[in-house]
């Protein structure tokens, strides 16, 4: 296809940080008119490529032409200018003005006299509204409309500014089924009147319903670009996550001891969990597989008590554990590690030793007052028996690895001498050396008596430590696979769901 | 550590440089004046390193010691305990509903406080008609200007609180949970951390030493003072704790700190003062230096 065919072409885009490369030499295009579907797990580039396109970064190499004309930004509110626009899952709006405010906002009409001309800004959003074929109350404040008006008003805006191209970064994930067919309906829209749009999104279904191309990522790198036609299910999430032939390590692993068990039971959370059905028994390791956005850490999150549960049941060894909260929780034995460290793990200020020993600080203190000696010495047992690496146990947190700061996190897990762990995506960004640590331990941990929970895409990692695997999709468990029965082939076919020979 | 030694540093220049530049400064009677009068921000600086610490902020300190200062007009009889007795207790009931708005029902720790300064000056102005009340009092007049071993009795209080204050952060366990709760809130809720005792007990010491404070300058100046005492120290007492090394951000007790931050701006202001600066300028110094303490914070943080 000719260049000057194209509305957006990036071609060969590089960025860098710090040594780390986040896209290596990807293109991307955009027909004009055309929605386009952007994929790829965490960590495959998709945001940083946003972001370079929005102007937020300036790639360290390719180009970006729009309509045929180079363009480079510099600047996020240039891109804005040459008409890329962009709407995020958090909406950036201003609560407390209009819905005709806000999508008039920056280029409000003015007066004569440099007043802003209210009448006219009234008419300029209702004829924005009417061209796409909505129906908002543009005379209420965003911050009273419902989620997806608030959406739809943070699309007009965006393309209130005269944008060709419409970037849509996982627009469904906080919307009902009525109001995510709604939104498809707007995008189709969209399209349809001439703006070109990518689509990001962890739901494949929508995939197949609105859009014409799309292209995976896969570690910095496009891996596909094809006609959604010619795809299916299972083509994307073998691109997606790259392994076919995953096998299950050969060793036996002992049989999980008799013991209690976490049952989950029909467990919902509204909007990204349905219904989540599995146990996990002592000292067994079961694997949550699964796509982002699957599920997969609001299911933890809420056997945890760190979200409210709105429907189902948990149990722990046999008692009921819904409502529950974090401190509840640990009570009771089961501890979690979330799956981002820096957000909700560490505390960046203090030391590794006041970290590791956050939790479990009460038990060592006399009349409120912490015993140094008691407390070294459990961090000191720590250090030495997960192999953290630090200079000393004084060193704060945040000057560790990832790797080891992720330790820090297990040991302050395992100081509670929990029954279940729950870990979400705990190999996430750490190197291979930590990663095979960890793995060990959470094989000790299981044949200790532990029950694991472990979350991740990573589908090599999840088949060799797991004696079970549940797959999520969308909100829900759809399969359970026995450490024989678990192959790469078999879970990425669970994962994709049925829809493997096209449209939902 | 590393932060209190530059601000040592700092401190011992100032002094350094009063000695040479200020008239009548390197004296005793100079510096038992200043340890003196850096007394009540000490006290309440104490109380709000706390709080800040927590990520919160007590702007109703002041108005607490001028409420302080009318109910212990109001029980002189009662002897030198129940005086600081009840001065403790008002700014205790203060503190904790100031900590119970916050914890509980989630209002900004800004609005709340601001909600009590204005309410607890109100009370403060009803309960003594708004008038000033001199008094003449033995007990009071030792807490006020007594010595102890020839040391003030009031700078022997608030070092021996401002210490204290210091272990209950390094030492205790609800010192560790004030920084971690400040410095990373999402985390030490995931670690099922007492957020709403943690709290509450943050505002209640600051209340409470709030009300020592205000016991103190009613003892100091032999008058109860619904209107004027503590106006305006709550700003004295954050910059205190910013340039001490508290961010206000939160995740950082640093109360020695408080201590030399609110030194070196008494300090300062009282160099302005000896050297026939104008008030006024003194205020723009201290203003400088509240700016550069922010920054350096700003620096050490990227």
């Amino acid at each position: 296809m000719a260049m000057n065919q194209l509305r957006l072409a990036a071609r060969g885009i590089t960025k860098r940080f710090r040594g780390v490369t986040a896209l290596d030499s990807v293109d991307f295009e955009l027909l004009p008119g055309e929605v386009h579907g952007l994929v790829g797990e965490n960590g495959a580039g998709k945001s940083t490529l946003i972001k370079v396109l929005t102007g937020v970064h300036l790639p360290d190499g390719g180009t970006i032409t729009l309509d045929g004309r180079k363009v480079a930004f510099d600047a996020p509110h240039r891109a804005q200018a040459a008409g890329i626009a962009c709407i995020y899952q958090e909406i950036n709006l201003i609560p407390t003005l209009t819905a005709a405010e806000n999508i008039c906002i920056g280029s409000e009409p003015l007066t004569r006299m440099g007043a802003v001309n209210w009448r006219a800004l009234q008419d300029r959003a209702e004829a924005i509204m009417q061209r796409f074929g909505l129906l908002i109350d543009l005379r209420r404040t965003v911050g009273s409309l419902g989620l997806a008006a608030q959406q739809q008003v943070a699309i007009l805006r965006a393309l209130s500014q005269g944008g060709r191209v419409l970037i849509m970064d996982e627009p469904t994930s906080a919307l009902s089924d009525r109001e995510v067919d709604q939104l498809l309906e707007i995008t189709r829209q969209i399209s349809a009147s001439g703006v070109s749009v990518a689509y990001i999104t962890h739901r494949l279904g929508e995939l197949f319903r609105v859009t014409q191309r799309v292209t995976v990522m896969r570690d910095g790198r496009r891996i596909l670009t094809e006609d959604t036609a010619n795809l299916t299910h299972g083509r994307l999430v073998e691109a997606m996550l790259g392994r076919q032939d995953a096998r299950v390590q050969s060793g036996t692993r002992p049989t999980p001891r008799a013991g209690g068990a976490l049952t989950v039971e029909n467990l919902s959370c509204p909007p990204r969990l349905r219904a989540a059905t599995f146990a996990v028994r002592a000292g067994e390791v079961v694997g949550l597989a699964g796509l982002q956005g699957s599920g997969r850490s609001e299911t933890m999150r809420t056997i945890f008590g760190a979200d409210t549960a709105r429907g189902g049941h948990v149990s722990v060894d046999g008692t009921d554990a819904l409502p529950t909260t974090p401190a509840t929780s640990l009570r009771r034995g089961v501890a979690f590690l979330p799956e981002d460290r820096k957000a909700q793990g560490i505390v960046p200020g203090l030391s590794l030793r006041e970290n590791l020993t956050l939790i479990v600080l009460p038990a060592l203190t006399r009349l409120g007052v912490v015993m140094r000696g008691r407390e070294r010495a459990i961090v000191d047992q720590f250090i030495a028996s997960l192999g953290i690496r630090a200079a000393s146990s004084e060193v704060p947190i945040r000057d560790l690895s990832g790797g080891n700061q992720q330790k820090v996190l297990i040991a302050r897990l395992l100081c509670t001498a929990p029954h279940y762990l729950l870990l979400d995506d705990p190999m996430r960004g750490i190197d291979i050396g930590a990663k095979a640590e960890i793995e060990r331990l959470i094989l000790e941990l299981s044949e200790a008596g532990m029950g694991v929970l472990i979350a991740s895409s990573e589908l090599e990692e999840v088949l060799s430590l797991s004696d079970r695997v549940v797959v999520m999709r969308e909100g829900r468990t759809e399969a359970a696979f026995d450490r024989a029965d678990a192959s790469g082939a078999a879970v990425m076919q669970a994962i994709a769901g049925d829809g493997g020979t096209g449209p939902r | 550590m590393g932060r209190r030694h530059g601000l040592l540093v700092v401190l011992a220049l100032i002094i350094l440089l009063n000695v040479l530049f200020t008239p009548n400064f390197a004296t005793l009677r100079n510096a038992e004046i200043t340890l003196i009068q850096v007394v009540f921000v000490v006290l309440v600086g104490t109380g709000m390193t706390l709080v800040i610490a927590l990520g919160g902020i007590d702007l109703s300190v002041g108005a607490v010691m001028g409420l302080a200062s009318v109910i212990t007009f109001q029980l002189l009889p009662y002897g030198p305990v129940v005086v600081i007795g009840a001065g403790l207790l008002t700014g205790l009931a203060v503190g904790l509903s100031n900590g119970i708005l916050i914890a509980s029902f989630g209002v900004q720790p800004l609005l709340v406080t601001l909600g009590s300064l204005i309410w607890v000056r109100g009370l403060a102005q009803v309960l003594s008609g708004g008038r000033k009340e001199y008094f003449q009092d033995p007990a009071m007049a030792f807490i006020g200007l007594g010595r102890v071993f020839g040391i003030p009795v009031q700078v022997l209080v608030a070092a021996v609180v401002a210490l204290l204050v210091a272990m209950l952060v390094a030492r205790t366990v609800f010192g560790r949970w004030l920084v971690a709760i400040g410095g990373n809130p999402n985390a030490a809720r995931l670690a099922g951390l007492p957020f709403m005792a943690t709290t509450v007990t943050a505002y209640a010491l600051c209340g409470m030493l709030a009300g020592l404070a205000g016991v103190f300058i009613t003892a100091r100046v032999g008058s109860s003072d619904p209107t004027n005492f503590g106006v305006l120290i709550e700003l004295d007492a954050i910059a205190a704790a910013v340039v001490g090394g508290t961010a206000l951000a939160g995740g950082r007790a640093n109360v020695l700190g408080t201590v030399i931050g609110a030194l070196m701006l008494q300090l300062v202001t009282a160099a302005m003062i000896m050297n026939n600066v104008s008030f006024h300028y003194a205020l723009i110094v201290k203003a400088v230096i509240i700016l550069w303490a922010v920054r350096m914070q700003q620096a050490e943080r990227s």
